[in-house]
């Protein structure tokens, strides 16, 4: 597999992810209810979605679950499914909030803990719900028959009843939404402070509608409507899904270089320098768990180098007063050249030690044009100079890939909406002094019941993705940790920061990552072991966070409301938030 | 033909389920009254106890120990050097925590005593303890020992370490939550960082004996209750192999159990006026209670006749237990009857109370509250380790989440007392009784949903009083 197919699956992990936090980003960071039960709200979006997609139960099979509704037509469907999985989240977080919202703030959190267990031992004692302790499957994500994408397959629309063909609709879908999506990022980066022609990309990119009125929301959509339907009639007219993948492709990499030195660019040439020794060490001392021959030598070794890493990078924040002040940003930069590190360069080294040079070649043009898979039986052959045949589709991940992150976009979206809002103001207030809001006249029980809802009907939501990605429910997905986890990535970014939740869910997720790539050079034996280290050291990456950074990597963000005489900050102009203030902690 | 086990037997179970609830739940009620910690790392460290016994009952099944063990169950010169010194350790850890160096030389003691006799008691005591540990290598008591000194000294850590730190900043409660999950999750994936995924048991000599035969504490003994025209018999039986021996007898006359009754409650009245108004160790509950039991035991005891079972009685039910489970409620018994003679009786008794009441106040006046904190720490660690070996034992697996099943439920117990100390012994039985009960009396109700049912009680006892049983006075 290649490393793009392994990156894209990450996305949607960490998409999913984010959207679930963003429940407990609302609840705890704006509203300031600890809610360790956010998992239960997780749980209920996921199995209630799946219910109108499951066949109705044969009592002969050895499954067993109380509804499937698939065949009732106009409910039978996903659409159907996660807009009411979503909401019955949110009544059940409002009928748990009922209760306990009034208690104190530790025993809400151990009792909301409480009413999540009792959700899960539900779903595991009552075999007739959901098919108990096993697994729940026999139910596949919308429109997964019609991937991967090969130019004869048809698709019949839900509503309209007309047959189209699939490949040119799906592809202008996903290529719509992804290009939308990284116009919506680009601009937000209109005027930063990089030497790439960064207007012009986002002139080009939008077709033109960057030039009028348009806020940035509707010239992305704008631009992504034009991109799909251009690479749908393409495709309609040609056989020319490699080229439309590369435009794709290579649009996101320009937009990505765009965002990524405007980041870079305010860091001096010593920051920079630090960050890639960083980066650097940190390759450097996770060779031994590859090429080291024995156990022993791998552990000792790696935990060895990645002491004296650490021990450096402290001495260096203690006597380096610059180092000090740009340690977040060192690091930062730091894991950019790590991870392009391992993306680029990496999976080159095997082909070239080889002496497999077009390979090698192959291997980096199949990374550096995500947007399609290339490799297997199935798809599509081109022949190109240079590179030798290549078969290339378009396979589901893809496709949940754009869904994933334009739901993820607007839960951002919509959180920044509710943040700015006077609702929200009145949540923070609620957060920071309730007392406060009684005597301005504001219930504050109302505003958490609130909160809890719309927190929960996220939850519910992200549910609802999770049982599509996975394609299969057991109760013990739903365990109390991964309120953990989700507590985990809230706390990372900064708990009102709701930039800050896309950005520990990446942290965390990448951590995950690494450490099971890590875990499968060691002998199957330990891998048990190695996995629990993990986890233990993300407990300790919690507390160092929780200690050291206690408003998270990006800080708290700045939603204050723009004052008539407009001596305060400029606030958001037609929905476009503001930026966090970018994580300086000077 | 057996009478048939009924709610008697659940609410025995919820007795011992109870039990054992408490034992987590006393830690934890004193770290959150007290170190004002809601420990979610708490369970975990029930679960550490519990592997830290098998250094003593199973050394050649612990990874990198085991290049000292000669075998299974026992340790070259090397290994039991290493016990011996952790032992040690353990002990003059715990003692280091009360105040440093000052407390090994005799600070805490509350005397003026020169400091070569503090040094030498307090090595004395580590020594012995030490050498108790390696004699008694590797049985189950000196495995319990062992847990018990090392956690003494490793649970204060985590206050010094981590939970201070954060207090100091000024963090809130719900803060001190979020921090002590991370503390859960490093404690048991350290604990599986080492140990891997392996189920383990202790190895425990179960037969003992008694009165000439040798019986099985762990198997199950059934009790028989029969109620019939003439009297009140109960039986104690034992079946092994099909085959079902009657162990005791003992019947009583209606005019006995009358009898018994009636001076059993007037001891107990009479108890309770001697030492009303008493702030004492033995107050007036306490005094009736222990009272009316010793007059039932002994009374009991001297009326008791041989008696046949009746053929036809007109009540009868069956408890089913193991000597193990009543030992379990014997031990949290005591356990909390030392508990209760500490708070009351000594002067550091009395600072961790006032302690728990105010801080501030408490500090004014001259109390050492951070030695109080570590104390509270030591107690808790210790408490966690008998309830974790002891665990270990009753299940017969230990696994890395022996502690996290437990925890909800002494939250539960906590919580629904009111985060005092006995509040939450309160709570666990009630805890471990509507568990046991409920999942006895409702139908359809498996034991899946032991913790929801511990929940609704929470729910519930929240909904009508929201500061617990006993708090909010």
């Amino acid at each position: 597999m290649a490393v793009a197919d392994v990156v894209i699956s990450f996305v949607v992990v960490v998409g999913i992810y984010a959207i679930l936090s963003y429940g407990l980003t609302l609840k705890y960071g704006h509203t300031g209810l600890l809610d360790f039960g956010h998992v239960g709200f997780f749980l209920v979006g996921a199995y209630v979605s799946v219910f109108f997609v499951l066949p109705p139960d044969d009592p002969g099979d050895f499954t067993a679950y109380v509804a499937g509704l698939a065949d009732v037509p106009v409910v039978g469907n996903w659409l159907v499914g996660i807009v009411v999985a979503t909401v019955v989240a949110g009544v059940i977080g409002g009928l748990v909030a009922l209760p306990t919202i009034r208690l104190r703030e530790d025993y809400l959190a151990i009792t909301v803990l409480g009413v999540s267990v009792i959700f899960q031992r539900f779903v595991q004692a009552e075999t007739w719900f959901a098919n108990g302790p096993d697994a729940l499957r026999g139910y596949s994500p919308p429109l997964k028959g019609n991937f991967p994408l090969l130019l004869n397959s048809e698709l019949t629309l839900p509503v309209v009843g007309a047959t189209v063909p699939a490949t040119p609709t799906l592809f202008a879908v996903t290529a719509a939404v992804v290009w939308a999506v990284a116009l919506a990022v680009l601009g937000g980066e209109r005027d930063p402070a990089t030497r790439l022609p960064a207007s012009s990309l986002y002139f080009a990119g939008s077709f033109g509608a960057a030039a009028g009125d348009l806020g940035r929301g509707r010239v992305a959509a704008v631009g992504g409507i034009v991109a799909g339907t251009l690479s749908g009639g393409v495709l309609l007219l040609a056989d020319a899904i490699l080229p439309a993948g590369v435009v794709v492709s290579l649009f996101v990499w320009a937009v990505v270089l765009v965002v990524v030195s405007a980041r870079v660019d305010r860091l001096g040439r010593r920051e920079w320098l630090a960050g890639i020794g960083l980066g650097t060490g940190l390759l450097v001392a996770l060779l031994p768990i590859p090429y080291a021959g024995s156990v022993a030598v791998k552990i000792a070794g790696t935990l060895a180098l990645l002491t004296a890493l650490v021990g450096g990078f402290y001495r260096a924040v203690r006597t380096r007063e610059w180092f000090a002040a740009g340690k977040l940003r060192i690091i930062g930069a730091g894991s950019l050249w790590f991870v392009s590190v391992w993306y680029f360069v990496l999976p080159l080294v095997g082909p070239l030690a080889g002496g497999d040079l077009s390979g090698a070649l192959r291997t980096l043009f199949a990374n550096l044009i995500w947007a399609l898979a290339f490799g297997g039986d199935v798809g599509v052959d081109y022949l190109v100079t240079g590179l030798g045949r290549l078969t290339v589709r378009v396979d589901y991940q893809r496709f949940l890939l754009a869904g994933v992150l334009l739901f993820m976009l607007g839960a951002y979206y919509l959180l920044e909406l509710t943040a700015r809002s006077p609702f929200g103001r009145v949540l923070r207030a609620v957060r920071n002094d309730e007392d406060v809001v009684r005597s301005l006249g504001k219930d504050p029980f109302v505003y958490k019941v609130q909160s809890m809802v719309l927190g929960s009907a996220l939850g519910g939501f992200a549910g609802a993705l999770w049982a599509m990605y996975t394609q299969g429910l057991t109760f013990v997905t739903f365990a109390p940790r991964v309120t953990f986890i989700a507590l985990l990535i809230v706390f990372i970014g900064g708990a009102s920061n709701n930039k800050g939740t896309i950005l520990g869910a990446a942290v965390f997720w990448a951590f995950q990552q690494a450490t099971i790539q890590l875990a499968s050079f060691f002998p199957p034996a330990l891998r048990v072991n190695v996995l629990a280290f993990r986890l233990a050291a993300m407990g300790v990456l919690f507390l160092v966070v929780l200690y050291y950074l206690p408003d998270g990597v990006l800080g708290r963000a700045d939603y204050s409301t723009p004052i008539a005489d407009g001596t305060t900050a400029a606030g958001p102009r037609d929905g476009v938030p503001a930026r966090a203030d970018g994580g300086d902690d000077e | 033909m057996a009478p048939t086990i009924g709610l008697p037997n659940a609410m025995l179970t919820g007795l011992v389920t109870g039990s054992i609830i408490s034992l987590g739940a006393i830690g934890l009620a004193l770290v959150y009254d007290i170190a004002e910690v809601p420990n979610f790392a708490h369970g975990d460290l029930l679960t550490l106890g519990a592997y830290a016994a098998l250094l003593v009952n199973k050394p050649g099944s612990v990874p990198l120990f085991d290049v000292f063990a000669t075998g299974p169950r026992a340790v070259g010169t090397a290994g039991a050097g290493i016990v011996f010194l952790l032992s040690t350790a353990g002990v003059l850890g715990s003692v280091y925590h009360l105040g440093g160096v000052r407390a090994l030389k005799g600070s805490w003691w509350g005397i003026d005593a020169p400091p070569t006799v503090g040094l030498g008691v307090h090595a004395a005591v580590a020594v012995l303890v030490g050498a108790l540990v390696v004699a008694g290598l590797p049985s189950y008591p000196a495995a319990l020992l062992f847990a018990v000194v090392l956690l003494g000294a490793i649970v204060p850590l985590t206050e010094s370490l981590v939970y201070r730190k954060f207090r100091e900043k000024g963090v809130e409660l719900a803060m001190m939550l979020v921090v002590s999950l991370a503390m859960a999750f490093v404690i048991r994936f350290s604990i599986q960082t080492v140990f891997g995924g392996d189920i383990r048991f202790y190895e425990v000599e179960t037969t003992v004996p008694v009165a000439g035969r040798s019986v099985d504490f762990t198997f199950a003994k059934f009790v028989d209750f029969s109620i019939a025209g003439d009297g009140v018999t109960a039986t104690v039986l034992e079946t092994r192999g099909g085959e079902t021996t009657q162990l005791l007898a003992l019947g009583y006359g209606w005019l006995e159990v009358v009898a018994l009754l009636v001076v059993a409650s007037a001891v107990a009245v009479a108890g309770y006026r001697w030492r009303r108004g008493s702030a004492a160790v033995v107050g007036p509950r306490l005094a009736a209670a222990l009272g009316s039991a010793a007059v039932l035991l002994i009374g009991g005891a001297v009326l008791s006749g041989g008696a046949d079972v009746p053929s036809d009685p007109l009540v009868s039910t069956r408890l089913r237990t193991s000597p193990l489970r009543v030992g379990i409620v014997c031990i949290a018994l005591a356990m909390m009857g030392l508990l209760h003679y500490l708070l009351r009786a000594t002067t550091l008794g009395k600072a961790m109370r006032a302690t728990s009441d105010n801080r501030d106040l408490a500090m004014i006046r001259g109390i050492n509250t951070r030695r109080v904190m570590m104390v509270v720490w030591i107690i808790a660690g210790m408490f966690a380790a008998v309830a974790g070996v002891l665990l270990g034992f009753l299940f017969s697996n230990i696994t890395i989440n022996l502690g996290f099943f437990l925890l909800l439920p002494m939250f539960a117990g906590v919580i629904l007392g009111g985060i005092s100390v006995y509040g939450a012994i309160l709570g666990s039985y009630v805890v471990g009784l509507a568990m046991e009960v409920a999942i006895f009396a409702v139908p359809g109700l498996s034991a899946t949903y032991r913790v929801p049912v511990a929940f609704v009680v929470l729910l519930l006892v929240l909904l009508i009083k929201p500061e617990g049983i006993t708090g909010g006075s």
